[in-house]
């Protein structure tokens, strides 16, 4: 295949980002493997483990993430007695690491902004084990069956679902010890995915969509208390809607904090000038996901403390 | 904008507790880690780990796991929360072999050597409880939501 003739070759606009533009649209295209996690809350690791490994012969480690596993793209497991019990969840390896990176500890208080269909609020929970008030949110009324169903069946007894636009979420400031704000975004990372189209970004709809990140971040920086944490994340390149709208944010408010990336998992820097444009230094902490260079989806996520 | 109704703690906590006592063996303590809430003019009671706290002024959809829709003797326990608490269960219990839990996840119905049982039953395979089930004249049926059927995703 030709370079021109690329069904994702408006994705060269990251061309100056990515290491090898060429491998990064290779790899865009192809399926996604499947990766899910073990529930401690419906049972122990070990059991849930021996059984997945009994009912998945090809199921293997993830090599960055504990009880985390990979399967072919092609298995069939969403009708399993380990999916429908809630004792494994269903889970894109990239958003896997923002859901971690919340850090979330229990008896805490912890938002997720925009929760549905629930897999981070679900690792959250389980982050939690259970215990504190995790408020699960979504501003879309028909995306809450999805969250809901999620909590249900992964057991979640510690959380609150609730159905407002992040950008005024009613919530009294400075109530949360952490909260993650995985944001709408134009989905560019996410072309691996089964029945992606492929289409190019229209620029007018990440402008709008841009707005609504700006407002998001901003609320969740407003909900979180002095010394807590915010996890900001998107499942695309753009720097527009990643480094752009963290800079919307106050600097007095918060810093960009350095990430511990686990060993394994490769992630390029936060940028800090892109297309003529300058972004807040600590902006380079932030990370991206590139589909080649861990076989995942693109993700970007940013750990920002409040001041 | 919507009205919310605010949930408050449900205050016929103890006698609930008593009767999961009495009609499944859930012993009192179980409870101990978990707290019961409910509407103002809604019969629908909901259970959350003990120290959950609503953010004040939030309106919700949902808090924690529903119990039953109605309170008891009326009301069937959800699936949802036989997950969390039948493995406790006594009473009212049945455990499948694997094959046949299969056959009750695919909503078929199952023969069993108990024709006195008649009601919502907890429902467990070796891995864990599955969910409830309806056992009337020796026939455990699924009551498990539909959306869950086994095979189908």
């Amino acid at each position: 295949m030709s370079a021109a003739s690329h069904p994702l070759d408006w994705l060269r606009r990251y061309a100056d980002l990515v290491d090898d533009v060429d491998v990064f649209l290779e790899a865009s295209v192809r399926p996604l493997p499947r990766v899910v996690w073990i529930n401690p809350l419906r049972g122990p690791v070990e059991v849930t483990e021996a059984a997945l490994r009994r009912d998945f012969l090809e199921a293997r480690p993830v090599p960055w993430r504990p009880h985390a596993w990979r399967l072919p793209t092609d298995v069939s497991f969403a009708g399993s007695r380990l999916h429908l019990g809630g004792f494994v969840y269903g889970q894109e390896e990239a958003a896997l690491w923002a859901g971690d990176l919340v850090g979330a500890q229990p008896g805490e208080r912890v938002a997720d902004l925009c929760a549905a269909p629930g897999g981070k609020a679900a690792q959250i929970a389980v982050a939690m084990q259970d215990r504190g008030t995790l408020v699960a949110n979504d501003r879309k009324l028909g995306r809450l069956a999805a969250l809901r169903r999620t909590l249900d069946r992964l057991g979640v007894t510690n959380a609150a679902v609730s159905c407002h636009d992040a950008a005024v979420l009613p919530a009294p400031e400075g109530w949360f010890d952490r909260v993650l704000a995985d944001v709408p975004c134009t989905c560019e990372g996410t072309t691996r995915k089964p029945r992606s189209r492929y289409q190019a970004t229209d620029e007018r709809y990440r402008a709008s969509i841009v707005q609504v990140q700006k407002a998001a971040l901003r609320r969740a920086v407003k909900l979180t208390r002095p010394g807590g944490t915010i996890v900001y994340a998107t499942c695309t390149y753009a720097p527009e809607e990643n480094e752009g709208v963290l800079d919307a944010v106050d600097p007095s408010l918060v810093t960009v904090e350095p990430l511990d990336v686990p060993p394994g998992l490769r992630v390029t820097p936060g940028i800090t000038a892109w297309d003529g444009r300058h972004y807040r230094p600590d902006a380079a902490n932030a990370a991206r996901l590139w589909p080649h260079h861990n076989d995942t989806g693109g993700f970007f996520v940013a750990r920002l403390r409040r001041l | 904008m919507r009205d919310f109704v605010a949930f408050e703690p449900y205050p016929e906590a103890p006698a609930l507790i008593a009767w999961f006592g009495e009609r499944f063996g859930i012993p009192a303590a179980v409870f101990a880690d978990f707290a019961f809430w409910h509407r103002a003019g809604s019969p629908a009671i909901w259970m959350t780990a003990a120290a959950v706290t609503p953010p004040p002024g939030l309106g919700l959809e949902a808090l924690g796991v529903m119990t039953l829709r109605k309170p008891p003797p009326a009301g069937k326990p959800t699936s949802i929360f036989l997950m969390k608490v039948g493995a406790h269960a006594t009473r009212r219990v049945f455990d499948l072999d694997d094959a046949t839990a299969a056959r009750f996840l695919a909503r078929e119905p199952i023969s069993v050597d108990d024709t006195e049982t008649y009601g919502h039953v907890v429902v467990r395979d070796a891995l864990g409880v599955l969910g409830c089930g309806m056992l009337a004249d020796g026939v455990l049926v699924s009551e498990l939501p539909r959306s869950w059927t086994l095979g189908e995703g």
